[in-house]
């Protein structure tokens, strides 16, 4: 296997090879820059050009993009307020308010560090899992995999913060929004009010974008103030770097936690960096300072949103299980390059295989370099006043959001639910929890069925599913109490 | 509801009228069909009780003087920021606010309209002349270069642009 591994850099070093994972790397960073594009458009955009393109130049390609758009999108979060793509919407919670304390280049180099230490992560993991991957899928039935779902939202109680009913019913209100469209278990259209546009559900980039994106832009113009109200803090590079290396343990944990996650086929991606924001909050003795400019509320989703990655291609490549959109992708990419997913991919395709984990390390080290050089001067936008800032951000937002249907209905969408997010937003109603509620719906919908169809109700019995029952009963029980704690301390 | 802070009423009005949107999406679910009907049925059912009982709890402490917003109101709700000072002020941020929230619809209608290069001109003038108060030659090559860059990226990327009614 090492002697395989050491064959594979020598595949990766070549100057082609190089030229393509550039590439990928490169378009990677302007997608995750944009808000709304996520490393499965970006993945679609490519797809064309794989066609009959050597295996390992095309797989260099593909997984530089996604790699590394999980890194650039950290811009945006931070900087904007903006989730940059489904991944980085945790970051938003504690890196924005640094931004807006002037410590924009120590949330992102903190950020920038990590993710490459997790993508790193995910790579090990990746490669160590290889063999012994196949009795862990094997093991997840629909049963867990629904309370794997139930664990991501009990996560809402957790960012709920002394408001834990409105936490709840806010997770409550995106499991509604996440049943609009098609049902996953008939064919059944629910809450559609004959809009052909809602057959499909409501996209996540266009509910994500409208929820935290519009109510900012809006109350920044309103409070006619820059993002940030003291000057960008240049030394915050150095600062950033440090907090990386104190909260290394944080780092291992995130990423682990987030290559599991990656591991766990239809979980979805969008809820990693949740988990492991909500992980991190419940792990850490001081609590007060998280949603206000907490630097581990930065580290923690960034480590693991980098590190899924290394999760997710394992069911993608072993069993060719997609677990996210843009593995879904990849996947159609292999197929139009010759290369079938599946055990073959630790026999004759063992070579496809072990290059996907080396540019996995390496488009995660290129991705950080350039991003790093970037924070800077990016973290000067911070400065720029609102009336100069707003126009252009509105711009780039509507064209972001249109992309995910190409339908007005996606406009319309994200105007509804920008109003409908500023009203929270000013009400103390977290829409954390609102995402994470959507994003699963449809995964805990799908497998509540068909666990019930496959096993009535002896699946309540399994022992995964009464253990991971009892993680779930711990969390909500932690954040009620500490919620009742923080009521009668105010 | 004359005297209760803007922000109080911005809660409550939240709160109603998710009451309101539990309570059609539970009476449309009863009417789906096997498998379709337990999830969103549970879901809507649930939420209407979590959303009445938090109504009636946010009455009732308003009404004892104490918070109804727990800590995750951010820093940055405009309306927050200025309840700090006087009623008046949130008061002003909030109708500041429905002014900038009507200029992004009135964006929308006109890229629906107009098209989204003639629509972002309009707004980046806009913008540059009465918000930013800068002068015509600084406002129009601003606006240049922001339409310029639009049509780079969305050819580089084949980004779709919104059709419109006049087809720009």
């Amino acid at each position: 296997m090492l002697e395989s591994a050491l064959e594979a850099v020598t595949l990766l070093l070549t100057a082609e090879r190089l030229l393509w994972l550039l590439l990928g790397c490169g378009l990677g960073l302007v997608v995750g820059i944009i808000p709304g594009l996520s490393g499965t458009v970006g993945a679609s955009i490519l797809l064309p050009f794989i066609f009959g393109m050597d295996p390992l130049n095309g797989t260099a390609l593909l997984i530089g993009l996604i790699a590394v758009t999980h890194t650039s999108d950290t811009f945006p979060s931070v900087l904007l307020g903006v989730p940059g793509s489904s991944g980085s919407q945790a970051t938003i919670m504690d890196g924005y308010p640094l931004a807006q304390q002037g410590q924009a280049g120590r949330a992102l180099s903190a950020a920038f560090i990590v993710s490459m230490a997790g993508g790193l992560i995910g790579a090990i993991v990746l490669f160590s899992v290889l063999y012994v991957a196949r009795p862990l899928v094997l093991a997840l039935g629909s049963p867990e995999l629904f309370m794997l779902a139930l664990l991501g939202l009990s996560m809402a109680a957790v960012l709920a913060r002394g408001s834990a009913l409105a936490g709840l019913l806010a997770g409550l209100l995106g499991l509604m929004l996440g049943a609009v469209g098609a049902s996953p278990g008939a064919p059944v259209y629910r809450f559609t009010f004959d809009q052909l546009y809602l057959f499909d559900g409501i996209p996540l980039p266009v509910l994500a974008l409208g929820l935290f994106a519009l109510p900012e832009i809006v109350d920044l113009m309103a409070g006619r103030r820059r993002i940030s109200a003291v000057p960008a803090v240049h030394a915050g590079r150095r600062q950033g770097l440090r907090d990386a290396i104190r909260h290394r343990w944080l780092v291992l944990r995130s990423a682990v936690l987030g290559s599991a996650i990656g591991f766990v086929p239809g979980l979805g991606g969008a809820v990693t960096d949740w988990i492991a924001y909500g992980a991190t909050k419940q792990t850490s003795r001081d609590r007060s300072e998280f949603g206000k400019g907490d630097i581990r509320g930065v580290i923690g989703p960034e480590s693991a949103n980098n590190a899924k990655e290394g999760g997710a291609l394992i069911p993608t490549l072993l069993f060719g299980i997609p677990g996210s959109g843009a593995m879904a992708i990849l996947l159609g990419g292999l197929i139009l390059m010759g290369v079938q997913a599946g055990p073959s991919m630790l026999t004759t395709n063992l070579d496809v295989t072990l290059l996907v984990v080396w540019t996995l390390v390496l488009a995660n080290v290129v991705a950080t370099t350039l991003c790093l050089g970037m924070s800077g001067v990016a973290a000067r936008v911070t400065r720029v006043r609102p009336e100069r800032l707003v126009p252009l951000l509105l711009v780039l937002l509507v064209v972001a959001g249109f992309q995910s249907s190409r339908h007005w209905g996606d406009l319309v969408v994200f105007l509804v639910l920008g109003i409908l997010g500023w009203f929270m937003k000013q009400s103390g109603w977290p829409r954390a929890p609102l995402l994470i509620g959507f994003v699963l719906s449809t995964s805990a919908e799908r497998y509540l069925h068909l666990s019930i169809s496959r096993y009535d109700m002896e699946w309540l019995s399994r022992p995964i599913v009464v253990g991971i029952g009892a993680v779930i009963l711990l969390v909500l029980v932690a954040s009620m109490a500490r919620s009742l704690k923080e009521r009668r301390g105010r | 509801m004359t005297g209760v802070p803007v922000l109080i009423r911005i809660r409550l009005g939240l709160g109603l009228a998710v009451v309101g949107v539990f309570g059609y999406a539970a009476w449309a679910a009863a009417d789906f069909n096997g498998i379709t009907r337990p999830f969103p049925l549970s879901v809507a059912v649930a939420g209407l009780v979590f959303a009445v009982a938090g109504v009636a709890v946010d009455v009732v402490r308003w009404r004892r003087g104490e918070s109804l917003l727990g800590t995750a109101l951010e820093t940055t709700a405009v309306v927050r920021e200025s309840s700090d000072d006087a009623d008046a002020d949130s008061g002003s941020a909030a109708l500041r606010a429905m002014y900038y929230l009507l200029l992004v619809t009135a964006y929308l209608i006109c890229i629906w309209l107009a098209g989204i290069y003639v629509a972002s001109a309009l707004l980046l003038v806009y913008f540059g002349r009465r918000e930013a108060r800068q002068g015509w030659l600084s406002t129009l090559v601003i606006s240049a270069i922001v339409l310029a860059a639009l049509a780079a990226v969305t050819q580089l990327l084949d980004l779709a642009l919104p059709p419109s009614l006049i087809g720009w």
